[in-house]
């Protein structure tokens, strides 16, 4: 502790957890963007991870809320959120937000994989065809009709869901961004950065993911595929890191009564993961190797190299930014003259073990979907299954 | 420098609230709902006072009632109680008659970040902005 710090900003109230969800529902966005980059505007290139993009924003989805009800003081009462909810509060949308979301999702994955569960339902062991029928609600006819009805329906939920995963991600920035007691959130870019640093861990997670999956499985990458999403991630983490540098940079110029207090805490509690940490080393690297990979003509094998790690850096880029922001405005007593400090526990109720279990059950459950219907074209499904 | 919950006209606390826990009284008393309070934290943060906190045995939200418990049988609160040399004076404003209208009328009073349009309710009298 240093300075004047209130009595009740000893401990910080949002953590670890707080800290994870918007990382969560961020790969959500950025997943769900990609695989409508896809299903709305037609882009082939991305073709062999559509399927893969849309079932990874729908695992993260379900997950999302796990942080909150780990964070919460009584998650056994989360659901007066729906029940009498403050429309003056911008949590208060995240219950219908989160909703709407997800039956969009859910629909869309039922259309677009309507073919391969209707495959599952005619082979395989018995317990998997019958979930199958199940889920196809016993309707197993296909022809050319129901799946021209099944693509026009599925680009219709896609286009639906881009507005909505921008409002289920941007309610979080602009919920940080809209408190105008923390002078490290108040801003109306909050809303905007969150966003695009969503599209860019959504990208990152999918590339990682899949380049990952390839190599374990002895697949060779679609480098088209691999090729494009690493220019749309130097794209989107130029918009991205430039957003938050305008941010910083604004306040700095504008040098406001609030800048006192910001200055002391970037050049010191926050001097190593944000300045040096965030910035120069996990954004200015992956920005000069995902510009060798866009504007040179590399060897395969050196630009997957460097889409790979560049989007490995760029996953802890944007956690470094969720932890910046959110934990270090707890840093800043209200008192606007002093700091407080924070190291996460390891097997507290929100610390870091509870993190990396909740984030790793999605990739579990990813892998358990990928072994009732394949998320990747036939050619690397049959691999898998051999 | 003491300072208690401002009881804000234009609080933020109940304004995002997600659950409407946190509410105005009649009176106009800023209080949480225990039994409905989620303990999701975001009045903590929005407050911008730091007078709220997350009670660590009921883990909702909890904050300075002004002894609501007292004042609704017409006692005044603790701290104006307790305060040996009478530095804290509470009453109703709407009252022109009572002691804090009296003051309010003849003495200069600063309010905390009245530029963040919280409308606090707490005046204090010969404030050093040094301590603010």
């Amino acid at each position: 502790m240093e300075g004047f710090v209130f009595p009740n900003e000893l401990e910080i109230t949002w953590s670890v957890m707080i800290v994870l969800y918007p990382y969560i529902t961020g790969l959500v966005a950025g997943a769900f963007i990609v695989s409508s980059l896809y299903h709305v505007w037609g882009k082939g290139e991305l073709q062999p991870i559509a399927r893969f993009s849309l079932a990874s924003a729908f695992v993260f989805l379900l997950f999302a809320p796990l942080p909150l009800l780990v964070h919460l003081g009584h998650p056994e009462r989360a659901f007066n959120i729906m029940i009498t909810p403050n429309f003056q509060s911008a949590m208060a949308g995240f219950g219908f937000i989160y909703t709407a979301y997800l039956i969009v999702v859910t629909l869309e994955i039922w259309f677009v994989m309507r073919e391969a569960f209707i495959a599952r339902a005619t082979s395989g062991p018995a317990p998997l065809r019958l979930l199958a029928r199940i889920i196809l609600l016993g309707n197993l006819h296909s022809d050319e009709h129901t799946r021209e009805a099944d693509h026009r329906i599925a680009r219709f939920l896609a286009g639906l869901g881009i507005p909505m995963a921008c409002l289920l991600h941007g309610y979080v920035g602009f919920l940080f961004g809209s408190l105008k007691a923390n002078p490290w959130w108040s801003t109306p870019l909050m809303l905007i950065i969150f966003i695009f640093s969503a599209i860019v861990s959504g990208i990152s997670i999918l590339v990682f993911h899949y380049m990952v999956i390839s190599k374990i499985n002895r697949w060779k990458v679609d480098q088209t595929c691999i090729h494009a999403l690493g220019k749309y991630l130097w794209g989107f983490m130029i918009i991205a890191v430039s957003l938050e540098l305008l941010e910083v940079m604004s306040v700095a110029y504008k040098q406001t009564e609030e800048w006192e207090v910001i200055n002391q805490l970037i050049m010191g509690k926050l001097f190593y993961s944000y300045v040096v940490a965030q910035y120069l080393i996990f954004s200015l690297i992956p920005f000069f190797l995902l510009a060798a990979n866009a504007l040179f003509n590399l060897r395969l094998k050196i630009s997957n190299a460097l889409v790979f790690i560049a989007s490995t850096m760029l996953l802890v880029q944007v956690i470094l930014m969720r932890w910046n922001v959110i934990i270090g405005g707890q840093l800043m007593s209200k008192s606007e003259r002093g700091f407080t400090s924070y190291m996460p526990g390891i097997f507290e109720k929100e610390g870091v073990a509870t993190a990396v279990v909740i984030f790793t059950l999605p990739f579990l459950i990813l892998y358990l979907f990928h072994r009732f219907v394949p998320l990747f074209p036939p050619k690397e499904s049959d691999a898998l299954s051999n | 420098m003491p300072k208690i919950c401002n009881h804000c006209a234009t609080s933020v606390c109940v304004q995002v609230c997600p659950v409407g826990a946190t509410f105005r009284s009649p009176e106009g008393v800023v209080l949480v709902d225990q039994e409905h309070c989620v303990g999701c934290g975001y009045c903590v943060q929005a407050c911008p006072y730091g007078t709220r906190f997350i009670n660590p045995e009921t883990h909702t939200a909890d904050k300075c009632t002004l002894c609501y418990h007292r004042i609704t049988k017409g006692l005044r609160p603790a701290c104006v109680e307790a305060c040996p040399v009478g530095a804290r004076i509470f009453g109703n404003v709407k009252d022109p008659e009572s002691d804090i209208s009296r003051v309010l009328r003849e003495r200069r009073y600063t309010l905390i970040k009245p530029e963040l349009g919280t409308n606090p309710r707490c005046y204090y009298i010969g404030l050093d902005m040094e301590v603010v």
